[in-house]
């Protein structure tokens, strides 16, 4: 496996490190892009990117890491774009430059959290994106997920958790301190698709050929069990095969732990070969 | 900015070097930022940034770099070694003299990044050290980050960890036992730095260690001073969910390198 730093974009100013396998597989295996999730830079959390880009580079695949405009060590974009047109145009643009140093013309783009915004956009509107991953991405509480919450109640992780909480207020009480905080700052805030349209735009790619790669965790979340993404769907026009679901129960929404991280990537590069390489 | 890899082969490393701005005035040492560790490492990347950029704007060619097993460098965090850092930022030093053509360095650390710096120094050509919230003993700071760890193991619905130093993790980073002991070893006072300028400890909050650690270096002869550049905390960046914008610590930093091509 070799790295390589990449500079790329009109001005040259946005950055990227791609993975390139050592020899690199003379096949159609798509390319892996990952970019920024929240305020981290192209590592990922916990370096879980590293981790992976060197993995699926281990396997075969070319990956590029890169920093979306304005962030990690990327310079803010100097045309006037909306910021879902400069999101969708950095990560196209990824695509691009991947393209001209290595000809692959087929790729695989990872949201994970906040990027399941661009992820999700851009594998609708680009016919390169062959496969879409999206971790902590979106879900909706159908009646199966409602049925499962009293569940929580078991948890003594939850009970501990509460009584830590609530231990906190009674001493910032007592200590005349004011409790409870103004809520996310709008920074955190997001524009969820609709759930119809997410829905939509699912069965749309499924249509389209595009395989889909799915991983939800189970603490903080409105998912609770593996089969509620098929219960978001009433259509009949999703196609089941090109969906794979990836449960993880136990595990935060950062993946906090790495023993959940190389489970995380395991299951993803697994994935990523199976449905692939060969001719899958 | 050029973003390199260096090093050799075998322990590639990643750098990003701030050129001094062509209009700013010719400065007399290039400036090496050294990183802290763990999730306060991901939440200074920004701050580290801003911190470069400005550097060079005032004519100061600046490299910030990953260790090896950190960030962009090679190595899986497994391997990560906390005792070859110092290593790693005598590469750096060297790197960037070569890269700028200056003959002398200002060695800027933050947090556990700092007191590695101190260490480096005597491999260096060094004329300023500026220490941003160094860690002053590793016992007390292994011991912080275990308090962090249970906190944010309950906060994110993990069971209680066994007890401290029974397990290769911390933080959510992979940090194997030799890792941890050679953490617990590291002390800020271990070492007598090696300059010919002054040393500026920057101190984000109040804390007795800083203020000893300063006496300490000036009974050693030298130029030491702390800088407090009382910063409000910051909830989310101290949980871990935001950068670090540390508007005052930067200017206090700033302020240090530019006093030192001064005097």
């Amino acid at each position: 496996m070799i790295e390589r730093v990449l500079s790329f974009g009109a001005h040259a100013d946005q950055v990227g490190i791609l993975s390139l396998p050592d020899p690199l597989p003379q096949d159609d295996r798509p390319a892996l892009v990952l970019w920024n999730v929240g305020v981290n830079h192209r590592v990922g959390p916990f370096r879980v990117y590293v981790d992976l880009a060197r993995k699926a580079a281990s396997l075969g695949f070319v990956v590029l890491r890169f920093d979306a405009s304005g962030m990690g060590d990327s310079e803010v974009r100097r045309e006037a774009l909306s910021d879902v047109d400069r999101e969708n145009r950095d990560v196209m643009d990824a695509l691009d430059v991947v393209t001209r140093r290595t000809g692959k013309t087929r790729f695989i783009i990872v949201g994970f959290c906040s990027s399941v915004d661009a992820a999700h956009r851009v594998s609708v509107l680009d016919e390169r994106v062959v496969g879409v991953v999206h971790v902590e991405g979106y879900s909706f509480p159908t009646d199966g997920y409602r049925k499962r919450v009293p569940l929580k109640l078991l948890s003594a992780e939850r009970w501990r958790r509460l009584l830590w909480n609530q231990r906190q207020k009674l001493g910032k009480r007592l200590r005349g301190e004011a409790v409870g905080g103004a809520g996310a700052p709008s920074v955190f805030k997001r524009d969820y698709p609709t759930w119809p349209k997410f829905t939509g735009d699912v069965a749309a790619l499924t249509k389209r050929g595009v395989q889909l790669h799915l991983a939800y965790v189970g603490s903080d979340t409105t998912f609770n069990h593996a089969e509620q993404f098929f219960e978001m769907f009433g259509s009949p026009e999703l196609d089941r095969t090109k969906v794979d679901i990836a449960y993880y129960p136990t595990s935060d929404h950062t993946f906090f732990g790495v023993q959940d991280r190389t489970q995380l990537i395991d299951r993803l590069t697994g994935w990523m070969t199976q449905r692939f390489v060969g001719g899958a | 900015m050029k973003p390199f890899f260096f090093g050799s082969t075998d322990r590639q490393l990643f750098g990003a070097f701030h050129a001094a701005d062509e209009d700013a005035p010719r400065r007399d040492a290039a400036v090496l930022l050294c990183y802290p560790w763990m999730a306060e490492y991901n939440m200074t990347h920004w701050a580290f940034r801003k911190l470069a950029a400005s550097l060079a704007r005032e004519g100061f060619p600046t490299l910030r770099f990953d260790y090896g097993g950190t960030g962009d460098s090679m190595g899986s965090a497994e391997s990560a070694d906390v005792t070859q850092w110092p290593s790693d930022i005598v590469t750096a030093g060297k790197e960037l003299l070569e890269l700028s053509g200056l003959a002398t360095l200002t060695l800027v650390g933050k947090g556990l990044g700092a007191t590695l710096a101190v260490a480096a120094s005597k491999e260096l050509p060094v004329r300023e050290l500026v220490l941003w919230d160094p860690v002053v003993a590793g016992g007390d700071y292994v011991a912080e980050l275990d308090r962090i760890d249970a906190h944010q193991r309950l906060f994110r619905l993990y069971p209680p960890a066994p007890a401290p130093g029974t397990r290769d993790e911390l933080l959510g980073f992979a940090v194997p036992r030799s890792q941890r002991q050679a953490l617990t070893a590291v002390e800020l006072v271990r070492h007598t730095p090696k300059l010919s300028g002054a040393l500026t400890l920057v101190a984000s909050s109040p804390s007795a260690g800083f203020t000893k650690a300063v006496e300490h270096f000036k009974g050693q002869g030298l130029r030491a001073s702390l800088v407090e550049a009382i910063e409000d905390v910051d909830e989310a960046a101290a949980a871990g969910q935001s950068a670090l914008l540390s508007a005052k610590p930067l200017a206090a930093i700033t302020q240090a390198v530019q006093q030192g091509e001064r005097s």
